[in-house]
């Protein structure tokens, strides 16, 4: 179905909790493409991941490619010459977010770069759709929060498991027991056993300095991260493997997998207070090994991540869900009788509709905010306290520089 | 003293290059042991550094050292003691040594998770030195204490380079300097707009409603990106001001926000205005 203004009107004024500012293509005016039934959409990132992020953001909304930004020449070039010839191409996200054709951005590039272009886009206007995971540190996150509530654009992380389970009654169900606030202590386990890719993205230190090829401009790439000599796995899928720009497999699958699990036991609004990892030493530029790690919430609700790659397994608890037949039989009924959850709404209805989509910053950040507390007990060696509200670790300074790490000039939240 | 014994407990690279092959038992002691001595081990340690690239591997050095390095603060308050300051201070030491410039933005990035007061001054002292002085701002901002001074001091002698001009213009804002304010207001003359966006910054974190005037008379020049920085600069501004200056602000983006592709933002101030 094609999204008209007359729809799109019509839409917005029976949407009382939506967002007042209606995107600028609806607007038109003087110099601009007059009121139309396409969106300008553009990427930034094309390698990797990039071509599909695009289209996941575009799945449902008529759009068209009208720019394109990539570090790396060739890469911009060549998706652009697939997907549509007449498309901008950049070099520099900056100049493509001056771009009043765009209304939507997929930003599909290394983590360490995605708040920043997340910011910037939304103080641009556009609607963006960031791959996971959201952020390289916490207070990035609580960043983005802010500048899309202060923008009022539409955000959606790279991931959708969370529309799935919202589609399972069983699900529904938990995360009601959840909000419900009547289990508490909550003695709930949610164990993710494997699938956190530690092999495939541990890092190789050691390697030996290169020069990076003239396709690449490596300054912007390496951004607001710390500037390093090049060597080849810095750059494509294995950047996974450095802490400069993301977090290794942990932070590349574990948004995917707690990203919905998190929906699932209500846990969109806060974090874990205690975080424990059973991990080596870890090295100062690479990803590596890990057995296990255990974040409870204050709630007594408890997820844990086992390796299953290195290390002794997790045994301290056992899996057990959340269900029903923990409450008693006057809470159940309170719980029967409570409304489902509001239905998430996807990026292209987000977009129309002018609401906050299912993976919306808040969701998206403390999704993140899991990964991160876990690599951090992986990399600092210490069980770490944490207050959810403040968002800082409790009588650990030295923890807390890990949570807002300075970035290098210009670059700042 | 004999260090290897302790750098033998830590992994090289195994299959596909990468560190799978950890013992954690084995780290873990060694790392026990080198703590009961952290001074002598990370003199030792420093000393095992390489410039990257160069014959030779300290990958287990550079492992070991890390790894003192985020647990002695843990350490340091277990025992209330002083080794977190005093390993820091050996690390401080070595900077003023004869090391490739790339070991040292390591020792720095080291005393970024550990150091405290007591090492800002060695490390301000490569805020002036191109090609580290990015690894120096980031550590003192880090560290925060006595930090701002640093930066202070070095100012002066950068400004005909613009890099550095702007790394510290850039460190000063993120600490929230007020003693920059003159520092930010003159930046805001600069040709170069990266630096004038770093002046409105500066302005914006430490948010002196003295400045309000200059700073909207200046923000307002800016265009293209560096407009879309300074109008989210605007609303953080106004964020942080008492109801009748925010105002003001939002007044003047009322004023000066008048483009067509400009319209989202006067729908956002038109929002604030009314609330």
């Amino acid at each position: 179905m094609k999204s008209n203004r007359r729809k799109f009107l019509k839409t917005s004024a029976v949407s009382a909790a939506s967002f007042q500012i209606v995107p600028r293509h609806v607007i038109g005016g003087q110099g601009h493409t007059p009121p139309s039934e396409t969106y300008g959409a553009a990427l930034i990132g094309c390698g990797g991941r990039g071509p599909g992020t695009y289209e996941r953001m575009v799945k449902d909304l008529p759009s068209k490619l009208v720019a394109a930004c990539d570090v790396q020449k060739s890469r911009v070039d060549g998706y652009v010459k697939r997907k549509n010839p007449k498309a901008k191409t950049y070099n520099d996200f900056r100049k493509l977010l001056e771009n009043p054709d765009v209304d939507l951005v997929a930003i599909a590039t290394p983590p360490h770069w995605h708040a920043l272009i997340s910011i910037a886009a939304a103080e641009a206007g556009k609607d963006v759709l960031c791959e996971k995971p959201m952020t390289r540190f916490i207070a990035e996150g609580r960043a983005v929060v802010k500048a899309f509530e202060r923008y009022k654009r539409i955000f959606q992380i790279g991931t959708f498991g969370r529309f799935g389970a919202f589609r399972s009654s069983t699900s529904r169900t938990i995360h009601k027991i959840m909000r419900s606030g009547l289990l508490n202590p909550n003695s709930g386990v949610h164990i993710k056993k494997g699938g956190l890719k530690l092999h495939n993205w541990s890092g190789k230190p050691g390697l030996k300095p290169q020069i990076p090829s003239e396709d690449l401009d490596w300054d912007l790439y390496c951004g607001p991260s710390p500037f390093k000599p090049y060597v080849p796995p810095r750059v494509g899928g294995t950047h996974r493997n450095y802490w400069d720009y993301e977090g290794g497999g942990m932070c590349d699958m574990g948004q995917h997998h707690f990203d919905p699990q998190q929906w699932i036991y209500g846990k969109d609004d806060t974090s874990p207070v205690s975080i424990e990892a059973f991990a080596p030493p870890s090295h100062p530029d690479v990803t590596g090994m890990w057995a296990w790690i255990e974040l409870k919430y204050s709630d007594g609700f408890t997820f844990v991540m086992d390796s299953n790659e290195w290390g002794p397994g997790y045994d301290r608890k056992k899996s057990k869900q959340v269900s029903l037949s923990q409450l008693s039989e006057k809470d159940q009924e309170k719980i029967k009788a409570m409304p489902d959850p509001e239905p998430l709404l996807s990026f292209g209805e987000a977009v129309k509709q002018r609401k906050p989509a299912g993976g919306h910053p808040e969701a998206a950040h403390r999704a993140a905010c899991i990964l991160h507390l876990a690599n951090l007990a992986i990399r600092l060696g210490r069980k770490l306290q944490y207050d959810p509200d403040k968002e800082q670790f409790i009588g650990d300074e030295e923890a807390n520089r890990f949570l807002n790490v300075p970035m290098r000039s210009p670059w700042h939240i | 003293m004999d260090i290897q014994p302790y750098l033998d407990s830590f992994p090289l690279p195994a299959n596909r290059g990468i560190l799978s092959e950890i013992n954690k038992e084995k780290t873990e002691k060694s790392v026990r042991e080198a703590m009961q001595n952290p001074e002598l081990v990370a003199s030792e340690l420093v000393k095992r550094l390489l410039d990257p690239g160069a014959e030779g591997n300290d990958i287990q050095a550079r492992h070991l050292l890390h790894t003192m390095a985020v647990r002695i603060p843990n350490y340091d308050k277990k025992l209330k003691g002083d080794i977190r300051a005093k390993f820091s201070l050996v690390l401080a030491r070595a900077l003023s040594e004869n090391y490739p410039d790339r070991v040292k933005a390591f020792i720095i990035r080291q005393l970024q998770i550990c150091g405290g007061g007591e090492v800002v001054p060695a490390i301000g002292a490569f805020l002036i030195v191109n090609g580290i002085a990015d690894d120096a701002a980031q550590a003192l901002i880090a560290i925060r204490k006595n930090s701002a001074e640093q930066f202070r001091n070095a100012l002066p002698k950068i400004k005909n380079n613009l890099s550095l001009y702007c790394n510290i213009l850039h460190g000063l804002a993120e600490l929230e300097d007020e003693g920059s304010k003159d520092f930010f207001i003159e930046a805001l003359e600069s040709k170069d707009e990266g630096c004038r966006l770093l002046g409105l910054w500066g302005l914006v974190q430490i948010a002196d409603s003295s400045t309000l005037e200059l700073f909207l008379k200046a923000e307002q020049k800016e265009k293209g990106y560096s407009r879309i920085k300074s109008t989210s600069y605007c609303f953080k501004f106004a964020e942080k001001l008492p109801k009748r200056e925010a105002l003001k602000v939002y007044r003047h983006l009322k004023d000066t926000r008048t483009s067509t592709r400009e319209k989202y933002i006067l729908e956002i101030v038109e929002i604030e205005l009314a609330s």
